[in-house]
């Protein structure tokens, strides 16, 4: 026991004066697991903070189906709606150009009148409906002409992933179909 | 020498793995106590493989051997307590001080306490090193390394010694020192056992020597009855180089 204590003595002196001999054993190992957290961290980082997707949102409809889809846009958490950039509103060709430019992934421009124009189709589609039943109001079909298919425009960067492409679409499609359902209801509810 | 001997060695040899030539080939010899004896020989020649083999540190392929009574085969921890070894190269350790490193191996030998660092500090006092004692081995010279080393060596008072080109590489003074002190602890009874490339030395120092050439022994006596035997050859250098060749060795 003692000649192990006299060992043991002798190699604590020995690696107090390793200078060489203490980084490797102590501050080595420390810088490893100072690197592999930070590496950790910013593997959990990707997958409990999803960075959200920057997206160029042009509003020139200004009516419900326009505010619709950017406060869904904003509300779903995925999205960072973008609608000026250097202060200056961003227009369908800026927006469009800077997808092509590749500043931005994803572009949408709802044109100037979609939902006056979803209304209009909507009042006429209500309008055949009623008039099947003999309900048929010709003050619904005052001032409205059938409007051919005014659409929302969507640029996407070509180097993003299709299933992300489609889960846009298909948000985007959603917000139509939602917009478009609740103005059946609104005139058949006012109709009947 | 009607004496028993200290050492005996029977048929001692050594073949090393992956070598074609045998190290040691059927060496026989006795030491006897109070003796300095001297194995001398050329590079290559097997003395290091004979005093590693007498200390422990390699198994002999074939022989046998027996140190102060004990058989070397199997009494190796008995044998421990008798010799002492100062190897060819200083085993020190450098960062240590000489006194830390002198403490360190007198607890290896079972020596603590006050005891232990008064008798260090005598031991440094005779080679002239007490001075040093807090100072770190880095710092020392080759003379002043191979002088620790031998206190290192010493510090349990061994009955028989082992020292493998003690003097090899030192300054002329610490060859005096060192030399002046084998022959002080000689005197004293210890027995001692020792290679060197310097004939001349060996002449002065040695009782008995052996030289060997090729892992065999190839003349045994006292230097100067050796000498003697062969008026041809004035001094042991010359029959040293008569008895192994001028060629270069490995």
């Amino acid at each position: 026991m003692f000649k192990f204590i006299s060992a043991v003595k002798k190699e604590y002196l020995l690696l107090l004066r390793d200078k060489a001999g203490i980084i490797i054993l102590f501050i080595m190992p420390m810088m490893l697991i100072v690197i592999m957290s930070l590496l950790q961290e910013v593997g959990w980082n990707a997958i409990a903070k999803e960075p959200k997707v920057e997206v160029l949102f042009v509003n020139n409809d200004g009516d419900s189906l326009g505010i619709n889809m950017e406060e869904g846009l904003r509300s779903s958490g995925f999205f960072d709606v973008i609608d000026s950039v250097d202060h200056a509103s961003v227009t369908a060709e800026s927006a469009r150009a800077a997808v092509k430019k590749g500043d931005y992934l994803i572009a949408i421009v709802v044109p100037k009148g979609v939902t006056k124009s979803m209304r209009a189709n909507v009042r006429i589609a209500v309008a055949k409906t009623l008039s099947g039943f003999g309900m048929f109001n010709p003050m619904l079909l005052n001032n409205i002409a059938q409007k051919g298919a005014d659409t929302v425009t969507l640029y996407f960067d070509p180097t993003i992933r299709k299933a992300f492409k489609n889960a846009v679409v298909s948000s985007i499609k959603e917000f139509n179909y939602r917009s478009e359902t609740g103005m059946v209801f609104r005139s058949f509810n006012s109709e009947i | 020498m009607a004496e028993r001997p200290i050492i005996e060695i029977k048929n001692l040899s050594k073949r090393y793995k992956g070598s074609d030539e045998p190290a040691l080939k059927d060496i026989t010899l006795d030491i006897y106590p109070h003796e300095i004896f001297g194995l001398l020989g050329p590079n290559g020649a097997g003395k290091t493989t004979t005093i590693s083999i007498l200390c422990g540190l390699f198994a002999p392929t074939g022989g046998e051997i027996m140190i102060d009574g004990f058989n070397l085969h199997n009494e190796l921890d008995q044998i421990k307590q008798v010799i002492g070894v100062v190897p060819q190269d200083v085993a020190l350790y450098p960062t240590l001080t000489a006194l830390e490193n002198l403490v360190f191996f007198g607890n290896m030998y079972g020596l603590k306490g006050k005891s232990l660092k008064d008798l260090i500090m005598d031991r440094m006092n005779v080679f002239g090193l007490e001075r040093f004692a807090k100072k770190k081995i880095s710092s020392f010279s080759g003379g002043m390394k191979r002088r620790v080393n031998l206190i290192a060596g010493l510090l349990h008072d061994p009955k028989i010694l082992f020292l493998d080109e003690p003097t090899a590489g030192i300054d002329v003074q610490s060859k005096i020192v060192i030399l002046e002190f084998l022959h002080e602890i000689n005197r004293k009874g210890t027995t001692i056992i020792y290679t060197s490339h310097y004939m001349e030395e060996a002449e002065n120092l040695c009782s008995r020597v052996s030289i060997m050439d090729r892992g065999t022994i190839v003349s045994t006596g006292n230097p100067k009855e050796l000498v003697a035997d062969h008026p041809e050859f004035k001094n042991l250098e010359n029959l040293f180089l008569h008895l192994t060749g001028k060629g270069l060795r490995d």
